[in-house]
């Protein structure tokens, strides 16, 4: 919950009058306030309910129906009020499964607020339909309008409707300008979302062994070369936020000075994501061709499904892939195969910091036999998100490589260490341009010193994404 | 300065402020006289006035609808929606608005005129709110006319610019919310409000929406949600 949030929650409150005795007997004025009380009260209008309600008893209403209405409106105000004040302690704890327990019960939402904070968790809990309705309550209360609106657009997000949560969100901003600072990405984040998303991103880049030349320096001589980038993709989720989607992608790299090594790639995928909160499942199949130089490189047919579980600030992720792969050039075609991959993480997130850890394992069945190898090892991520516009990242990573078989050439049985690291920064520069730059370097240890090799590779550039659908 | 579509101050009125207004001075005007001289619709309008000019408008609404129901004539739809608005319910106050304007079209006024206009004002109907203002500037005294002239500046301001899309896509979706609550004048306001604003933009973004949004509710099946 952002403190702009927390301020208008306190501002909420009500107020309710005592049950007055029998002052001047009309049973046909008492039958009118009744009335009205009572049409009040269905409207949501507990203060004029309540008084209309204390008026009927004031000029002899059965006091069974007018007690018992001041009772409905005001004991379940004072009860609520009370309910009010637990559940957003446990939402400011995070914890809104608790929210959710407490403000069930229809009479404990009986002020906007409690609406607003049964919404917010009912939308965290995947009710969204609840959720929406007990908005929309709150959004009646002129001084909850502003952060009501700002999970309707969340509420909108995630139905994949982003034109309504952008609208939602200026909505917000304008009821409640504290609001801004939140809203902005999330505007930011709805107009580059859609049910059909396209993005593309154009670059710089430098590798400093574009060739993986054998050595213990990061630059070891002639390797190192610039290079241009491009990449396309487009991808169609007609039924956010799960159902099925198509991706098609494509990316070149141009280099100015070892043009053997330019390479592309170009995929077309198709998946299912099943949401049911707070899982996600997926399942999906991928091909994608490579060319190296001026050749086709490389075909590849990817299976990959994934199962991942958010409970408040920590998810847990673990995935599957394997991958055929079939190198057509005949010095690679040895590395043909499958590859199977599998991982899982843990991730804890508190304000704008992200932690992430995780353990990934990989193992290629090779055409060549001595060319299978076992790789694993942990992995570490750090994410800090800046004034709500900004990215940063570090990753660390080391794993152990072990080869099938003897290698022919060299006769020994291969053991490697890779360690990796990478340092990223992305700024959003407008609702659909961001600034990219990253640094990524490995060193790649071994038992045969001769194939020791390190790499430093660095990228910048500019990207674009846009929902249009 | 502030934007299209984007209201940033409205000037507010005390009945007492616009003295000449016929109908809600005279109920205004009734608080001041002894209950025992008035039928019982009377009474409770007496009462509701008072509660409006102490600025207790929950309980000025009850005495008005109480009022109403003790045979007060239509014409006690105006003053429900001036409290309405004066309540800080502008949506509530547009819809009852409406229904007075159907049942007891006689008894609008310049003043009624000006509370419309605030509750537009505050329900971000800016076109609406100029075209009430516009009518009031005519039909009302002097009083009146200096007040409603300081929220037309104030709205022609917000008008002045090309209103941003997200403008249009606010009221657009504000229409939708209130046709699926069942609330279809409310939507009418917003989507003819759409559309007024699209109508001032160069590309016409949400014109087209907002006029099928409310050819489709002219439809016979137009509560249902789109």
């Amino acid at each position: 919950m952002t403190p702009a949030l927390a301020a208008l929650l306190g501002a909420a409150g009500a107020a309710c009058p005592q049950l007055p005795a029998a002052e001047a007997v009309d049973a046909a004025e008492a039958q009118a306030y009744l009335e009205v009380a009572e049409a009040s009260e269905a409207r949501g209008d507990a203060a004029a309910a309540a008084f209309a309600f204390a008026q009927a008893a004031r000029h002899g209403a059965d006091p069974g129906r007018a007690g018992a209405g001041l009772e409905r409106v005001c004991a379940p105000a004072a009860s609520s009020a009370d309910a009010l004040e637990q559940a957003t302690a446990r939402l400011e704890a995070g914890d809104c499964r608790e929210v959710l327990r407490l403000l069930e019960p229809a009479p404990a939402r009986r002020l906007p607020a409690a609406q607003l904070v049964f919404g917010i968790c009912a939308l965290e809990a995947g009710r969204p339909a609840e959720a929406e309705a007990a908005l929309a309550q709150a959004e009646s209360d002129p001084s909850l309008a502003g952060p009501a609106r700002f999970y309707l657009a969340l509420a909108a997000f995630e139905r994949g409707e982003m034109g309504r949560a952008r609208a939602q969100l200026a909505a917000a901003v304008r009821q409640a300008p504290q609001l801004e600072p939140a809203a902005r990405p999330l505007a930011w984040l709805a107009r580059r979302s859609g049910r059909l998303e396209l993005s593309a991103a154009a670059g710089a880049a430098f590798d400093s062994n574009v060739d993986q030349a054998p050595g213990t320096t990061l630059f070891p001589s002639g390797s190192a070369d610039g290079a241009a980038d491009v990449a396309v993709e487009a991808k169609l989720a007609p039924l956010p936020p799960g159902g099925p989607w198509l991706r098609l992608d494509g990316s070149y790299r141009k280099l100015f000075r070892l043009g053997q090594f330019d390479c592309g790639a170009v995929g077309a995928g198709a998946g299912y994501a099943l949401v049911v909160r707070p899982v996600r499942a997926t399942a999906s199949y991928r091909f994608a061709f490579t060319t190296l130089g001026q050749e086709l490189w490389s075909l590849a047919h990817a299976l990959a499904a994934s199962l991942a579980l958010r409970l408040g600030p920590v998810a847990l992720s673990a995935g599957y892939q394997g991958t055929n792969r079939s190198f057509l050039s005949a010095e690679a075609a040895g590395f043909s195969g499958w590859v199977h991959g599998a991982g899982f993480e843990v991730a804890w997130s508190a304000g704008p910091w992200a932690v992430r850890g995780g353990y990934q394992l990989q193992r290629d069945f090779t055409a060549a036999p001595a060319l299978g190898r076992l790789e694993h090892g942990p992995e570490l991520g750090l994410q800090l998100a800046v004034a709500g516009r900004a990215r940063l990242e570090a990753h660390l990573a080391v794993s152990w490589r072990a080869w099938d078989g003897v290698d022919p050439d060299l006769q020994v049985a291969r053991r490697d260490t890779v360690l990796a690291g990478a340092l990223g920064a992305e700024v959003d520069l407008t609702s659909m341009l961001s600034a990219y730059a990253r640094v990524d370097g490995r060193y790649v240890l071994s038992n045969v010193a001769e194939l020791q090799y390190g790499r430093l590779a660095a990228a910048a550039g500019l990207a674009f994404a846009l929902g249009v659908w | 300065m502030a934007a299209a579509g984007t209201p940033s101050t409205t000037t507010r009125l005390s009945p007492l402020d616009v003295l000449p207004s016929p109908a809600l001075l005279l109920w205004v005007f009734l608080a001041g006289a002894p209950a025992d001289a008035q039928s019982p619709a009377d009474s409770h309008l007496v009462a509701g006035a008072a509660h409006f000019r102490a600025g207790r408008f929950a309980e000025a609404l009850v005495e008005l609808q109480v009022a109403r129901a003790r045979g007060a004539s239509a014409d006690v739809e105006w003053y429900v929606a001036a409290a309405l608005a004066r309540a800080g319910r502008p949506e509530e106050a547009l819809e009852a608005f409406a229904r007075a304007d159907r049942e007891a079209p006689a008894a609008r006024d310049a003043l009624f005129d000006y509370y419309r206009a605030l509750a537009a004002h505050d329900a971000h109907l800016l076109v609406l709110c100029a075209q009430l203002l516009e009518r009031v500037a005519r039909e009302g005294g002097p009083r009146l006319r200096e007040q409603a002239a300081r929220v037309r500046a104030d709205v022609a301001r917000a008008l002045g610019a090309e209103p941003p899309r997200a403008a249009v896509e606010v009221l657009l979706a504000r229409g939708e919310d209130a046709q699926r609550l069942g609330r279809l004048e409310l939507a009418q306001a917003y989507w003819t409000e759409a559309g007024a604003l699209a109508g001032r933009r160069a590309d016409g973004h949400g014109a087209r929406a907002a006029l099928e949004r409310l050819a489709a509710l002219a439809a016979p099946d137009a509560g249902a949600p789109p």
